[in-house]
């Protein structure tokens, strides 16, 4: 039973990851004020600890090549199961939706429409991603390509403009955060944007030439977005220094120091408007599989009806998950990371070996039925 | 049919072009003051701040041609107190009949008294306010801050202005001596805790009153500690070795000299005996042209460079140490150099960090500075020198 | 505000349900009516300002609870 018959090409699936991770740049302010300077090595360790769990996704892309992640669920952990592991997705794929307008929504209050009440932009926003998630797949991702020249552009140019302000004593010392803080980084880092990735497995099915390669294609999406973000978190320490414990939107605040010549500066406005398409993307994708989830999920043939509802129920949700941003940031930083980790990784984990351990029971059963026969 | 639900989505589309252009909320320029200045100083009620702010007006900021009346004052201060910045500022929203707009704000002076008694509470508001800037300069005034924003420059009719740009100025010779808001608070909460911001004060001749900057305010943990004069923070700006301009004036036994600085550089470093610091040590190199020469009768130009390059070494040297003891005695470290040592050393940093202030106090600087005269200028003799009678 | 909010979710109504109906899909039409009410009364508690517990805020409280925090 398929729902969605649209096929993407493995590069835009690829670039979309890039994008994906690339927009959570904006949450770097959740690691800098626990490893401060040290945070481009969080980046690094991140990636590390990411590899392993890659693998855990392509090898479940690769066991189910037709099925996304609910039909996976289902297959695994059998009809009553699967649905209860189903049902701790779907609600990660729409609280993720939520946090990311939230943070959106909290960016552009924060930024540039300082009078604009948060609900009007965030359901703005909803309107315009569930227009991109009517068209379905193709046209959600058809973007990712461009957005990654634009964005690679643009920071390539923020740090030609901040060159000058860069002061590269600003990363030493390294190494002399307590341990603890290493680990609570890269325990944020590892959850918040790389292990988001979760729900690349309910597009995979859709991905042309998978056969051949898939993980190529996930590994190189992932390699190219962790070496952005580097990039940002190299630039921003290098700008700020010791102020970058104290922002809560460090890259912005380091592109307003940014001046060419007199007539070109205060490029934060680049920033902005590469972070809302960033985040229109993202959240585009995230609407997308949440819908997507739900109509495996109760195995209907047509996602799109579900829209509207959705998207107002999204909106709803994104401003009762939080009374207020200290709320919003205390929370990612002290618990969520644990709670992240038990679905993006133990459950894709556990669903894995419990497919691997089917698999040779049902091996053994052949091969025993096979000898008896003999 | 579907003719009629297209004109419909068309008109109704024009419709929301039509009227709900722009912003929710939009401001348009009659009806927002353009903040350019703001200073605090002490109020004469215990414990409470006078905030003034001065507005300019939208003729004098475009420069060009003078759109008001002639006699029009192009710019207007408005002044509160209270006990904090927001509830000063409240008030001023209440007296004003338009919208304070503050991101074209440019300075932020702060009176003598008011930097004397503490001023980080108030820096705070400066952090968190949205449209605040991080870029603007930080300025101590001797004196009243509310006066320097009222006195009037004759080329920038908008005063904040003019010292941004006097500031600009003296930052192209050295950037240690104009700080923005971000580098004074960055300065303030890294280890050493010590900041700097350069002095405006108002001359006053006659009934010409002009505005000038002269030396640096010293910041102890956002308190001011002291002052250090012109000279000192040239001694300074030698130290944390950024010098591109001025001029540096050599004695000799044989004659004087003006040297233009063309450029320095400075490298720290650490120097430990079996982990106790022992000493800092400075390497100084000052590059220079010639600018000025006097006396130095029948020598030769090698003659006469060997003899500057000794001379300025000494005179770089009186003003390095000048400058640094008088940051010794206000136990300030202006220059770093606790930063330095957890940046680069941090497992030793952890040892003297409790008592940094009475290290660096006891602290010895040991200077080393090496001088190269690049260029004679467009002559390569003088007239009182060997070879012209 | 409140006729506001109502208005919209009356539109959002118009705009699929009755299609659905003509179309007879409705094991859809079951998901949409729950997404639909689920949002309806989450915006009309938040309009009396009855306030909601986030799931987010449970499950904070709850790993609080057994020592798995930052």
């Amino acid at each position: 039973m398929k729902v969605e018959n649209a096929k993407i090409s493995a590069t835009q699936f690829m670039f979309s990851i890039v994008i994906f991770i690339r927009s959570s740049s904006l949450l770097s302010a959740f690691f800098f004020s626990i490893t401060k300077q040290d945070s481009w090595l969080i980046v690094l360790f991140g990636t590390v600890v990411c590899i392993p769990l890659l693998w855990v996704y392509v090898a479940l892309a690769k066991q189910y090549p037709d099925k996304s992640l609910i039909q996976i669920n289902d297959e695994v952990f059998g009809r009553i199961g699967g649905k209860i592991v189903s049902v701790f997705y779907i609600w990660f794929f729409f609280t993720l939706t939520t946090l990311n307008l939230r943070d959106l929504g909290g960016f552009v209050n924060k930024s540039i429409m300082i009078l604009t009440p948060n609900t009007v932009i965030i359901s703005i926003f909803i309107i315009l991603c569930a227009w991109s998630v009517y068209y379905g797949l193709e046209v959600v991702t058809r973007y990712s390509i461009v957005f990654t020249i634009i964005s690679t552009a643009i920071l390539i140019v923020s740090i030609l403009a901040t060159f000058n302000i860069m002061n590269f004593e600003n990363f030493l010392p390294i190494f002399h955060q307590p341990v603890n803080s290493y680990i609570h980084g890269t325990h944020i880092i590892s959850t918040i944007p790389f292990g988001e990735l979760v729900v690349f497995l309910m597009i995979a099915p859709n991905v042309e030439g998978k056969e051949k390669g898939l993980a190529k294609y996930f590994y190189g999406g992932f390699f190219i977005a962790a070496l952005l973000i580097l990039l940002v978190i190299l630039r921003d320490t290098a700008v700020l220094g010791n102020m970058l414990e104290f922002l809560s939107l460090p890259s912005f605040e380091a592109l307003r120091l940014a001046t060419l010549f007199e007539t070109i500066s205060h490029i934060e406005i680049l920033f902005a408007v590469l972070l809302i398409l960033f985040l229109f993307f993202k959240i585009s994708i995230l609407f997308y599989t949440s819908i997507l989830a739900v109509s495996h999920f109760f195995k209907i043939k047509s996602y799109r009806p579900l829209i509207l509802p959705a998207s107002a129920l999204i909106v709803v949700y994104s401003i009762t998950i939080f009374e207020n941003v200290i709320m919003h940031t205390t929370i990612s930083r002290g618990t969520a990371p644990f709670f992240w980790a038990f679905i993006e990784m133990i459950l894709p984990f556990i669903t894995l070996m419990v497919s691997y351990i089917k698999k040779a029971i049902k091996k053994a059963a052949g091969s025993s039925k096979e000898a008896s026969a003999a | 049919m579907k003719q009629i639900s297209r004109l419909f989505i068309l008109a109704s589309v024009i419709a929301a072009i039509l009227f709900s252009s722009g912003c929710y909320d939009i401001r348009e320029l009659d009806r927002v003051s353009i903040v350019t200045g703001l200073a605090v100083d002490k109020a004469e009620q215990p414990g409470n701040i006078e905030l003034t702010i001065q507005i300019g007006k939208a003729g004098a900021l475009g420069g060009g041609e003078n759109v008001g009346a002639p006699d029009e004052k192009p710019v207007q201060l408005i002044d509160a107190v209270g006990e904090s910045v927001m509830v000063a500022l409240e008030s001023l929203r209440n007296d004003n009949s338009r919208i304070l707009f503050f991101q074209h704000n440019q300075v932020l002076i702060i009176g003598e008294d008011q930097a004397r008694t503490g001023i980080i509470p108030y820096l705070d508001t400066f952090m968190r306010n949205k449209e605040s800037r991080f870029e603007v300069w930080v300025l101590v005034s001797e004196g009243n801050a509310k006066d320097v924003l009222e006195t009037e420059m004759e080329l920038d009719e908008v005063s904040a202005v003019g010292i941004a740009k006097m500031i600009k100025n003296h930052t192209e010779t050295s950037k240690s001596l104009g700080v923005r808001l971000l580098d004074f608070l960055s300065k303030i909460t890294e280890r050493s805790a010590s900041a700097v911001a350069p002095i405006i004060k108002i001359i006053k001749e006659e009934d010409i009153h002009r505005l000038s900057l002269s030396g640096l305010a010293v910041f102890k943990k956002g308190q001011m500690t002291g002052k250090l004069t012109e000279d000192q923070s040239i001694g300074f700006s030698w130290v944390m070795g950024d010098l591109k301009g001025g001029n540096l004036s050599v004695e000799t036994e044989k004659g004087s000299a003006q040297l233009a600085v063309m450029s320095s550089s400075s490298k720290l470093k650490p120097v430990f005996n079996k982990d106790r610091l022992q000493k800092m040590k400075a390497d100084i190199t000052g590059k220079f042209i010639i600018a000025e020469l006097t006396g130095f009768k029948n020598m030769k130009i090698e003659q006469v460079i060997d003899l500057l390059k000794k001379g300025a070494a000494d005179s770089i040297k009186k003003l390095v140490m000048d400058c640094y003891k008088k940051s010794q005695q206000l136990k300030s470290d202006i220059y770093g150099f606790g930063s330095y040592i957890y940046k680069y050393h941090a497992g030793r940093w952890k040892t003297i960090e409790k008592d940094w202030d009475a290290v660096f106090s006891n602290l010895a600087l040991e200077v080393d500075i090496k001088v190269d005269i690049q260029d004679t200028g467009k002559t390569g003799k003088s007239p009182e020198m060997e070879g012209i009678r | 505000m409140m006729l506001f909010i109502l208005f919209i979710f009356i539109v959002i109504f118009l705009i699929d349900f009755p299609r659905l109906i003509k179309k007879k899909q409705f094991k859809i039409l079951a998901i949409y009516c729950c997404f639909y009410s689920l949002a309806l009364v989450l915006s009309i508690l938040i309009l009396l300002d009855i306030p909601v517990t986030s799931p987010m805020v449970l499950i904070d409280s709850l790993l609080k609870s057994i020592n798995l925090s930052y």
